[in-house]
């Protein structure tokens, strides 16, 4: 059982007179094996609170909990705990080093545990990884350069499985990629997040994709969480008013966004 | 039917969406480079140094020794061909023979620039805040400290002589080295992989070494082979101040130095020293240069090619749209866009055909590298070497902008370019990049008025806080006077649209206007472009890659795939799911709805999937 609890996190950048608390007071619980939503618009401190959960960030005040431990500054034995929360990032562009094989991308997290049985058995977890991902493992020696953008996502993905996560962060990991692609990027995210039982916080901008794949959503605004609930049902009726505002303005086919010559 | 390798998209969708870059290919290669006129020169250039350093002293050694009482300092001769030094030594000789330790100084000196700076560019990296801070602090002192009195004191510590010089330059050359790596790896260090590693458990060392070193080596190793050059000079100048090696041996500097005593009698020697030293400063930075062009480190300039023929106006029919409006406003015809290849011509937008009528709305679709962005800088005149603009005819609010079947950033008449100034304007899709950060938005709203409009200095002002205001800024006056960062995103938008109100444009050119922005601000933006179609009868063309946004948001809408035009359908057709072309179909069966089914998986379209298969659709 992997649950992650954020327990009033606080998040500040810069000191003095210019600080800014980017993250006030969060706290959220994300379920065992839950897919959870966290939605807001730029600037309301969702990516940081992931980056906090990570150790990217240090929070000034609060706790952030894999199950029972509090991984904030977290150094040895507490470490190994917070490597099982795993994160994607949006652009898999500066994600995946350019000037390594993405084959030797995902090996990395192998060879830092010290674990997959000498070279051989690495490659072989590396290559079962890639198939996990949908991708052909002979493409192991290829540079990112040579994939698609679709394709590296999916990379940045395995990568992350090669940690074996009991967490999975995706922060915002389909809104550098063309429609068409998102579709599969997400779908393997569904498929791999049933198949591992993993715990996912999934960050996007996206409410229509929020409200498909995840079980509970969570809205932020100006580094508050101001609603959270089963994703349906926040969606379709939301309570808080900043929630309301911001369906409101979600462009949707067939409805026109202004009336003609209704203006004003 | 036409299949394109899905592998080759990336670099195809790339090129397109990001037109200026199109002539930085990442990496030129060695052996692409070795052909080039720079890759010759410096091999060429290369080959001869290493000739004579190598075997200089092994030819000329013995030659160099001998001195010929009979003929001190003297003239150039068939027997001496650059004359004789005062001790009656053949200078040409000499010259060849101290090439191997005038260079040898100089890579010396190079070589420990580069170990020295790279080391302490990279400690800060990796070590604890207080011992980087510290290091900093010294490279920061050693960079205010002229790098010349700072070798010439280091040789006096450590004395003259070969090694001397060597430690002198390397250690004043190291700061700038420092400096560089410190900021090409900072810039690494911040890059999301290294976030990765950091989170998977790599140490420090695993990302110095794996990570950040292979990103930074390429600048490094280019600006070593130019840094050779500069230490070169330096060297011969410290052994010309004497300061370097000392007699019996000689390098290049020495020899210069002894030679200015018998200038008057014999110039040849001190010419052909400047030549050989000119000659390896100049191998050296070629050198650099044809890295920097393997490497793809820095753009090359190269050569333009040839346009390719113009398509569709050479005789044939002036192709049509799918739709043709009475009232155009815009009516492009056969627009093609093609970009230069290693061989032949990549097309990017395919006889596009489309006409935009005054005061509709019109919407461009499409995913990235579909060309849609493309056309509407080639519309807006933009489009600039090397890409190649033809059409058989754009004709904007009754001006031809298509010459002889080409069009693009040409020179062209002053009328047509205040005819596109004050009645086309354009919004891209970022608004922090397309404002100048360096000058008040109120004065760059206004100078569109002065250049355009014809406005005096004040009238321009004046309007201006007018058009800033009707965009709804508050307070406008105030806000003139700000700087682009100390407006939201959104504003600048607003105050981009702002710049194209200063005339009385009957087209806004929209591209992606409001991507970069957050949903609730994206409405204000579009209300706003709304507002001005509705009370203006301004027509918009109005780029999105997000379907939705566009069938809610337009009266028309143009499908574009793969550079071309594959469907021409009103909103209305499309919400109601009348689209005939399956790439039209496709793409918006794969949006996420508000109202698909939770858990349910998501539309997807096949990465290999070819739509061009329907030829009634006009998709060629």
């Amino acid at each position: 059982m992997t649950r992650l609890t954020f327990e009033n996190v606080w998040v500040r950048y810069g000191s003095g007179r210019s600080s800014h608390d980017a993250v006030r007071g969060v706290d959220l619980v994300v379920p065992d094996g839950r897919l959870v939503g966290l939605v807001g618009e730029s600037g309301s401190g969702k990516s940081t609170l992931a980056r906090a959960a990570v150790g990217l960030q240090e929070p000034s005040r609060g706790r952030i909990l894999v199950d029972d431990v509090d991984v904030v500054g977290a150094r040895g034995k507490t470490a190994a705990v917070r490597r099982q929360v795993q994160m994607v990032f949006q652009d898999a562009n500066s994600s995946l080093n350019p000037r390594m094989s993405i084959g030797a991308s995902i090996e990395e997290a192998f060879v830092v545990r010290g674990a997959g049985g000498g070279r051989a058995g690495r490659r072989a977890e590396v290559a079962t990884l890639l198939e996990l991902v949908e991708l052909d493992p002979a493409r192991a020696g290829d540079l990112p350069s040579q994939l698609s953008g679709g394709q590296r996502q999916r990379v940045s993905i395995a990568r992350a499985l090669a940690a074996e996560p009991r967490i999975l962060l995706a922060d915002e990991i389909t809104s550098a990629l063309d429609v068409s692609v998102q579709g599969t990027v997400l779908n393997l995210l569904m498929r791999v997040q049933r198949e591992l039982d993993l715990t996912v916080l999934f960050i996007s901008h996206n409410l229509a994709v929020v409200r498909q794949l995840c079980d509970d959503v969570a809205v932020m605004k100006d580094g508050e969480i101001v609603e959270v609930g089963p994703a349906a049902s926040v969606i379709d009726d939301p309570q808080h008013p900043y929630t309301q505002e911001l369906i409101a303005a979600i462009p949707r086919v067939g409805t026109p966004l202004f009336d003609r010559g209704a203006h004003r | 039917m036409t299949t394109l390798d899905p592998d080759t998209l990336p670099s195809i969708s790339d090129a397109a969406t990001h037109p200026i870059d199109i002539t930085r290919r990442p990496r030129h290669g060695f052996g692409a480079t070795l052909r080039s006129p720079i890759g010759i020169a410096a091999t060429v250039t290369l080959l001869t140094l290493v000739f004579f350093a190598i075997f200089g002293p092994v030819l000329w050694g013995e030659t160099a020794g001998q001195a010929d009482l009979t003929k001190l300092s003297a003239k150039p001769s068939a027997e001496h061909l650059l004359g004789t030094d005062a001790g009656g030594r053949d200078v040409l000789a000499r010259v060849l023979t101290a090439t191997r330790l005038s260079l040898t100084s100089a890579l010396m000196a190079t070589a420990i620039a580069v170990s020295v700076g790279v080391v302490a560019g990279l400690l800060p990296i990796v070590a604890p805040r207080r011992i980087a801070n510290a290091v900093n602090g010294v490279i920061g002192v050693a960079l205010a400290f002229p790098a010349l009195l700072l070798a010439i004191v280091v040789s006096i510590m450590f004395g003259a002589g070969l090694v001397g010089v060597s430690l002198a330059i390397g250690l004043a050359m190291a700061p700038s080295y420092a400096r560089l790596t410190q900021t090409l790896g900072a810039s690494v260090a911040g890059r999301d992989f290294v976030a990765a590693a950091r989170i998977l458990g790599a140490g420090r060392t695993r990302i110095l070494v794996k990570h950040i070193l292979p990103n930074v080596r390429d600048p490094l190793i280019v600006n070593a082979s130019i840094g050779a050059g500069t230490a070169l000079v330096a060297a011969t100048g410290l052994s010309f101040l004497g300061l370097g090696v000392q007699a019996p041996r000689y390098d290049w500097g020495r020899m210069l130095g002894e030679s200015l005593n018998s200038i008057y009698v014999n110039p040849a020697a001190s010419l052909g020293l400047c030549a050989a030293i000119v000659l390896a400063g100049v191998t050296f930075a070629l050198t650099g240069e044809a890295l920097a062009r393997a490497l793809g480190v820095h753009r090359p300039s190269g050569r333009r090619k040839r346009r390719p023929s113009s398509a569709g106006s050479e005789g044939s029919a002036v192709p049509q749209p799918q739709r043709v409006v009475d009232d155009a406003v815009l009516s492009v015809r056969g627009l093609t866009v093609q970009a230069p290849q290693a061989e032949g011509w990549t097309t990017l937008v395919d006889g596009v055909s489309f006409d935009v009528g005054r005061g509709e709305i019109v919407g461009i679709v499409g995913e990235s590298g579909s060309g849609k962005s493309l056309t509407c800088m080639a519309v807006a005149c933009l489009l600039e070497q090397p890409l190649s603009v033809s059409a058989s005819s754009i004709r904007f609010d009754d001006t031809e902008l298509a010459v002889d079947g080409h069009s693009g950033a040409a020179p062209r008449g002053k009328e047509v370019a205040a005819q596109l100034g004050t009645r086309m304007a354009l919004v891209f899709q970022d608004p922090s990049t397309s404002l100048n950060p360096s000058i008040h938005v109120g004065t760059q709203v206004a100078e569109i008025g002065e250049l355009h409009g014809g406005l005096s200095r004040k009238e321009a002002r004046r309007r201006a806080i007018d058009r800033l205001g009707s965009v709804r800024i508050p307070d406008p006056e105030r806000r003139a006077g700000q700087y682009p960062h100390e407006f939201s995103g959104g504003m600048r938008q607003r105050a981009m649209l702002a710049m194209g109100l200063m005339g009385e444009p009957a087209l806004i050119i929209a591209d992606e206007p409001t991507t970069a922005l957050d949903v609730t601000v994206q409405r204000e933006v579009l209300s706003l472009l709304h507002e001005v179609n509705q009370e203006r009868g301004t027509a918009v063309m109005f780029v999105s890659h997000d379907i939705s946004l566009v069938s809610s948001f337009c009266t028309r809408v143009l499908v574009m795939y793969r550079g071309s035009l594959v469907e021409d359908l009103t909103a209305a057709d499309l919400a109601a799911g009348r689209a005939q072309h399956p790439y039209t179909r496709a793409l918006a069966a794969s949006v996420p709805h508000m109202d698909s089914e939770p858990g349910s998986e998501f539309a997807t379209i096949h990465e290999g999937a070819v739509f061009d298969d329907d030829p009634a659709q006009g998709a060629s």
